[in-house]
């Protein structure tokens, strides 16, 4: 059963149409990339889920059950612009933000030192958050959002800011929130982020969603059957090759080209074989989620 | 609800944990104890010990000196050998007397000059008095030689005191205390209404600004996050009024017991710069006393608390719903102008209202939210008619009711609209979304 169906919403404000007719179906134990250009709507679909909007039109569904306050315990929202009060000390801000999800000093102490300890931050317990670097302020964030073990995890671009080592740190935690059952929602436009740990994206453009599905079935549906071939000496380009084969680039001793209508790679194979090419490697090159990205976004322009 | 008190303990605890808050608060009553102590000094001769040998030669001033002696620090000694010259006192009582008063016999007819000896300069006040009291002995003499009558002259002397019979009681005393007390309400709440609506303000655009506010908000509603905010740092400011009344007393309560004399002398002296004579000042203090004790003091609390606490609620929602609708602190000025023009205007409203507390300006500034809680204030030590306070209080407490809900209405909408700079149009129709 899906852990959220999101059910042809629609929202506007004032005369701007934030989402229109939007369907989602979220599976449990996954993650999920939420694609889209500033302005597509990305952060209002998400703030209708972490239900700080209501939809005009349409519903959600959590387990099965419409989407209502009860449910916000089960949902941790980490937003773009990190937000911790300043003046307060990195322990006692946990504290009160885990106090707010109802849960009492004494379980929320247990948690915040599971989780400073696990992150390499229990030094900073005491500081004040203006005392620390915004990259160690959004790990803090982090634990802030993942204190009260949301079910359902939304992260708007949660690498931003962080130093390698702090990032494959977070990296690594949301993928073992994964294999423990948390969801993983997680918006973002840096797009190697997205192929090295999304299962799923949607790709949101103007309110609408564009695009979505399995990222390797994706890249599938969007080859250009595209091959890189290196050979071991620069290609002396004849007629014959010209006429059969679609060359795209040629680069010193590597050579881009693009299969024609019903030709296989073994048939360009045999077309370089039969003129003495002395062939390295053959692979093929498939759309980076980037390049889909921006092809999906021109496309839709007016 | 366990929310919303989660939210107060923060705005609470946060505040007052603060240097500055603690600063704030100790430094008010420890500058009250050293005003009050340097007053204290200066006002009795930089608190030397001051002892004056009086030398009279016309014997008119013998009972007169006493009533000017100030506690231990200014004492008068008069003279009963008038036969030494002031060459002779020098040398024999140097030791004993800081100064001397040279009262030479007097001649009607001219004018009478007296003179001071002293190695130091004289204090102002007890300059003043020493002349009154001899300009005044002088008067008396001067007309009982031309053969007028002194209880006569006496009488014509004294003020006349009104004798109010207020709600068929009997009311001694005086309107200027209880304009001072009117006034000093007024202007404390003014000050709290300032600070503290200010502070809710920029408490909440911090949360916006910080984007706390798009966490928070996914646990708690909008309306409970402004409440907490609004008590919590109603609550600082309350606390910080009874540590201050608190602190203060025990100020008073030290000064009284290390200064006591010298307190009573500050107060003597204060009264009889006013006065001419001792009698009238004694007269004074009798009247400052009548009209405490003739102040319905418990009614006066129990306003002061009252009013504190829902034109705090009416202004703080405004102010809140203010730092919501703009993006940073600097936006806020624009937004915050109209709102603190009905405070200053009661400001300026309260001082006519204390000349004439029962004016038509009066009453319906006293009815208005916007002005009541100050204005209000101010009236009420003149023991205003009931049903007039009732009104007031019942209209108030209805409209800071009205204002959290539309200023909720506000808030809900604006903590969450990011970038454009919103415009009062807008803002009127977020209230009616």
């Amino acid at each position: 059963m899906s852990l959220l169906e999101i059910k042809n919403i629609s929202k506007s404000f004032q005369n701007n149409l934030a989402l229109q007719h939007v369907s989602l179906t979220i599976l449990p134990n996954k993650i999920y990339g939420l694609l889209g250009p500033n302005g597509a709507g990305k952060t209002t679909l998400i703030r209708n889920i972490t239900q700080i909007f209501y939809p005009d039109s349409g519903e959600i569904l959590y387990n099965g059950e419409k989407l209502q306050s009860k449910h916000s315990n089960q949902i941790g929202y980490m937003p773009e612009e990190r937000g911790m009060y300043k003046k307060m000390k990195v322990g006692e801000q946990l504290i009160y933000f885990a106090k707010l999800r109802d849960f009492n000093t004494k379980q929320a102490e247990e948690k915040i030192d599971y989780w400073l300890k696990k992150l390499d931050i229990e030094s900073w317990r005491n500081k004040n958050i203006e005392d620390l670097s915004k990259g160690m302020q959004q790990k803090v964030q982090f634990v802030a959002t993942i204190l009260h073990d949301p079910k359902l995890l939304i992260l708007d671009e949660p690498f931003s800011g962080l130093d390698p080592i702090a990032a494959e740190q977070i990296k690594n935690e949301i993928i073992e929130l994964k294999e423990n059952g948390t969801t993983i929602i997680f918006s973002t436009h840096r797009m190697e982020n997205v192929e090295e740990i999304c299962e799923d994206i949607f790709l949101i453009n103007k309110g609408k969603i564009i695009l979505d599905g399995n990222v390797q079935q994706i890249k599938q549906d969007f080859k250009q059957h595209l091959y890189k071939i290196i050979t071991a000496e620069k290609l002396n380009i004849n007629e014959n090759m010209a006429n059969h084969i679609s060359i795209k680039k040629q680069d010193n001793n590597e050579l881009i080209i693009q299969l024609k209508q019903d030709q296989k790679p073994n048939d360009v194979l045999r077309i370089l074989l039969e003129n003495q090419a002395e062939i390295n490697s053959m692979t093929e090159i498939l759309p980076t989620v980037g390049e889909i990205f921006i092809q999906k976004v021109n496309s839709n322009q007016p | 609800m366990r929310k919303v008190w989660y939210i107060i303990q923060r705005e609470y605890l946060t505040r007052v944990r603060k240097k500055s808050f603690i600063v704030i608060t100790l430094l008010l009553p420890i500058l009250i104890g050293v005003f009050t102590i340097s007053m204290i000094k200066i006002a009795t001769s930089a608190g030397e010990k001051l002892q004056i040998a009086v030398l009279d030669e016309s014997h008119l001033f013998q009972d007169k000196f006493r009533g000017l002696d100030v506690g231990e620090s200014l004492r008068f000694n008069y003279l009963l050998d008038t036969t030494l010259s002031y060459e002779k006192l020098k040398k024999t009582y140097a030791e004993k007397y800081d100064a001397f008063l040279y009262i030479p016999k007097i001649d009607f007819e001219k004018n009478v000059e007296v003179t001071y000896y002293s190695a130091s300069e004289l204090g102002t006040v007890t300059q003043s008095r020493i002349e009154k009291a001899i300009t005044e002995e002088v008067r008396k003499r001067v007309l009982e030689n031309k053969h007028y009558d002194i209880d006569i002259i006496d009488k014509l002397d004294k003020d006349i005191v009104l004798n109010k019979v207020i709600n068929d009681k009997k009311k001694a005393g005086d309107s200027d205390v209880s304009a001072g007390i009117g006034y000093l309400c007024g202007m404390l709440i003014y000050v709290f209404l300032i600070v503290y609506g200010a502070m809710v303000m920029r408490g909440v655009t911090e949360e916006k600004t910080n984007r706390i506010i798009e966490v928070l908000i996914t646990t708690v509603k909008p309306f409970q996050l402004m409440m907490g905010k609004i008590i919590g740092i109603g609550a600082v400011g309350l606390t910080q009024f009874i540590l201050w009344a608190i602190l203060t007393m025990i100020v008073q309560f030290g000064l009284q017991l290390f200064y006591g004399n010298e307190l009573l002398a500050l107060q003597a002296l204060n009264e009889s710069s006013q006065a001419a004579q001792m009698s009238d000042a004694k007269q004074m203090a009798l009247n400052f006393t009548n009209t405490l004790a003739g102040l319905d003091i418990p009614r006066i609390v129990f306003s002061f608390i009252f009013y504190f606490i829902f034109g705090y609620l009416f202004y703080a929602a405004q102010f809140a719903a203010v730092g919501a609708a703009v993006n940073e602190d600097t936006d806020a000025q624009s937004f915050m102008f109209p709102i603190t023009i009905p405070i200053i205007i009661s400001i300026v409203l309260m001082s006519v209202t204390i000349q004439q507390p029962s004016s038509g300006t009066a009453i319906w500034s006293s009815m208005v939210p916007f002005s009541s809680p100050i204005i209000m204030m101010a009236r009420i030590p003149f023991r205003i008619v009931w049903w007039q306070q009732a009104l007031s209080m019942f209209i108030l407490v209805i409209s800071s009711l009205g204002m959290v809900y539309v200023a909720a209405k506000i808030y809900r909408i604006g903590i969450l609209t990011q970038g454009k700079k919103v415009t009062f149009k807008e803002i009127g129709k977020w209230i009616f979304y």
